[in-house]
């Protein structure tokens, strides 16, 4: 099955007693309509949006933290709504949220990482595998016996990756994991996060507030008011840089610079967007 | 000068396992009217630095001085600096508490022991300043958006006058629009009170657009300051101290290594398509 999720008309309403998320004015109004939205295996998909899009709400439905008001999310064709099965979504789908110091529960870092595999019963060789594994695969290996709160934040948002692939996920789901980082922090994260979709082929679903960050992705989802506006290549949707910005939201820099110089008449393609392809772009318009 | 440290230095948990010095012998210094963006990694002291500005922090050793006053000089002293020096906390959101945003943005001023019309007219004041309609004033805060609860908080200090707003990554979170409302209002806002403006972030953007001076942290000191053009251009260095340049700088950088001549200091979209066009000889300043 190439579809790992897969959303039919799905559509979610917070309880008035659970109301309160940043951006959900009215307890009553559906937070997503209708979605209907289908993630390859192994693909890296970007979602945007503006605050109080839905995006946060769409992502804890992909693991079942929160279950659909009506219509369905399947993970590897398990519909969540489905009890006997909701502990295998959740092993295939791994969340990892804004902040770093309210993911990590354990000291030393490995310990930390070690944290789900023996909640899951995983057996101590393997664990000790797993735990290896995934510090190497984020790059923390060699400050596996760190106190976490000595390190970088860039450092602990990695570490709280660690922790979700030592689950061994299908899937990894961050809901802007750069937000509180610096930029070195926010370039750490980002490289492993496409080293992981690329290396270990694991499925990558980025919520993001910087375009920037959506660039290496294979599609951009665009959600405005709890629907999906766009889905398409991020060259395709920074080409509409007008659409956006009614939709609160803006392109890359690179992206801004091309739109600005076409206005100015100049002929360059305005879907470079990375700082190299951007650059060239600009040079080969000159004789 | 308006605000000045003198070889300050603070340890936390002094005489504990835990005792940790997050920032030493630092000598910082605003002037009035000026706006300083103050980067540097996570961890590196911004946030132990600005809580020593109002006097939220004592030193531990060296000295705050504000309008050439020791701020720790008296208990009525250090009162006083509260109200002229109004800091901004990351999230500031989480502490609206009152029933209507007026009632939130009217905390500070009421305080300050101002009457009835005094706290009225500089209620209004504020929120035009951050950009909140008047409709909005009679809401409740947690009614509000994401961005829009960001600036009524943002409102509340702004409330007080002060003659130095700092402010902690005041646009973390936010998405693109609303970024650029809190910084147009931070703008504004030091465009009519003249008010010297310290920007905490970790958005290299921002500080471009913004700040006339930049004040760069690192491992508790103060490692580089200057001009845009100044700092900005030891791109090699910032990176070391897991800093950055804006990545339209980084676009003019790879250009000019292509050979193109283009000036040294480009830090925005515009300054880029118009230092371009320059060249092509179709822009405005095209002699």
């Amino acid at each position: 099955m190439p579809n790992l999720i897969q959303t039919q008309n799905l559509t979610f309403t917070y309880h008035a007693a659970e109301s309160g998320a940043l951006g959900t004015p009215s307890a009553a109004a559906p937070v997503l309509r209708e979605i209907n939205l289908t993630i390859q295996r192994g693909t890296f998909v970007a979602v945007v949006g503006a605050n109080g899009s839905g995006k946060s709400t769409l992502a804890k439905l992909f693991n079942g933290i929160l279950l659909p008001s009506g219509g369905k999310v399947y993970v590897d064709g398990m519909d969540t709504l489905d009890e006997a099965t909701i502990l295998e979504v959740r092993r295939r789908i791994g969340l990892v949220f804004q902040n770093p110091d309210n993911q990590i529960v354990s000291t030393p870092v490995e310990d930390d990482v070690a944290f789900a595999p023996e909640n899951l019963g995983v057996p101590p060789a393997e664990i000790r595998q797993r735990v290896d594994d995934a510090l190497k695969a984020v790059g923390m290996y060699d400050l596996r016996r760190h106190a976490p709160h000595l390190l970088s934040g860039g450092q602990k948002q990695r570490v709280a990756i660690a922790g979700v692939i030592a689950m061994r996920p299908e899937c990894i789901v961050l809901d802007e994991p750069t937000a509180m980082l610096d930029p070195i922090g926010r370039r750490e994260v980002l490289d492993t996060v496409r080293r992981l979709n690329a290396e270990h082929g694991i499925t990558i679903v980025l919520i993001t507030h910087h375009m920037s960050e959506c660039i290496d992705a294979d599609h951009l989802v665009v959600m405005s008011e709890g629907e999906i506006v766009m889905d398409d290549t991020p060259k395709a949707v920074f080409t509409q840089a007008d659409r956006l910005t009614e939709l609160g939201l803006t392109v890359p820099p690179t992206t801004a610079l091309l739109h600005e110089l076409r206005k100015s008449g100049v002929d360059v393609p305005v879907d470079a967007l990375t700082i190299n392809a951007c650059a060239e772009a600009i040079y080969k318009t000159f004789p | 000068m308006l605000i000045r440290t003198q070889n300050l230095t603070h340890t936390y948990s002094v005489g504990t396992p835990f005792e940790r010095t997050a920032i030493r012998g630092v000598d910082f210094h605003a002037q009035k009217g000026e706006v300083i963006g103050l980067i540097g990694h996570t961890g590196s002291g911004k946030s132990t630095l600005i809580q020593h500005l109002n006097g939220l922090l004592p030193p531990t050793s060296g000295t705050v001085f504000f309008d050439g006053e020791d701020i720790h000089a008296s208990k009525q002293t250090t009162k006083r600096v509260r109200f002229r020096v109004g800091l901004v906390f990351q999230y500031p959101e989480y502490q609206l508490f009152e029933e209507t945003v007026e009632r939130d943005i009217a905390f500070g001023p009421k305080n300050m022991g101002l009457d009835t019309g005094e706290i009225a007219a500089r209620v209004e004041e504020a929120a035009a300043l951050a950009g909140l309609t008047k409709e909005l004033l009679q809401q409740s805060p947690f009614a509000l958006s994401g961005g829009q609860k960001r600036r009524a908080a943002i409102a509340g200090v702004m409330a007080m006058r002060p003659e130095v707003l700092i402010l902690d990554e005041p646009t973390a979170g936010l998405d693109p629009r609303g970024r650029d409302e809190i910084m147009s209002g931070i703008r504004r806002f030091h465009r009519e009170t003249d008010a010297t403006v310290i920007l905490v972030t970790h958005s290299m953007e921002e500080i471009a657009r913004t700040a006339d001076r930049i004040v760069v942290m690192n491992d508790g000191e103060i490692a580089m300051q200057g001009t845009r053009n100044e700092v900005f251009a030891r791109s090699a260095e910032l990176n070391a101290m897991g800093l950055d340049v804006p990545e339209i700088t980084r676009v003019a950088m790879r250009l000019r290594a292509m050979g193109l001549d283009l000036p040294e200091n480009i830090f925005t979209v515009e300054q880029a398509a118009r230092a371009i066009l320059t060249l092509k000889g179709g822009g405005p300043n095209a002699s």
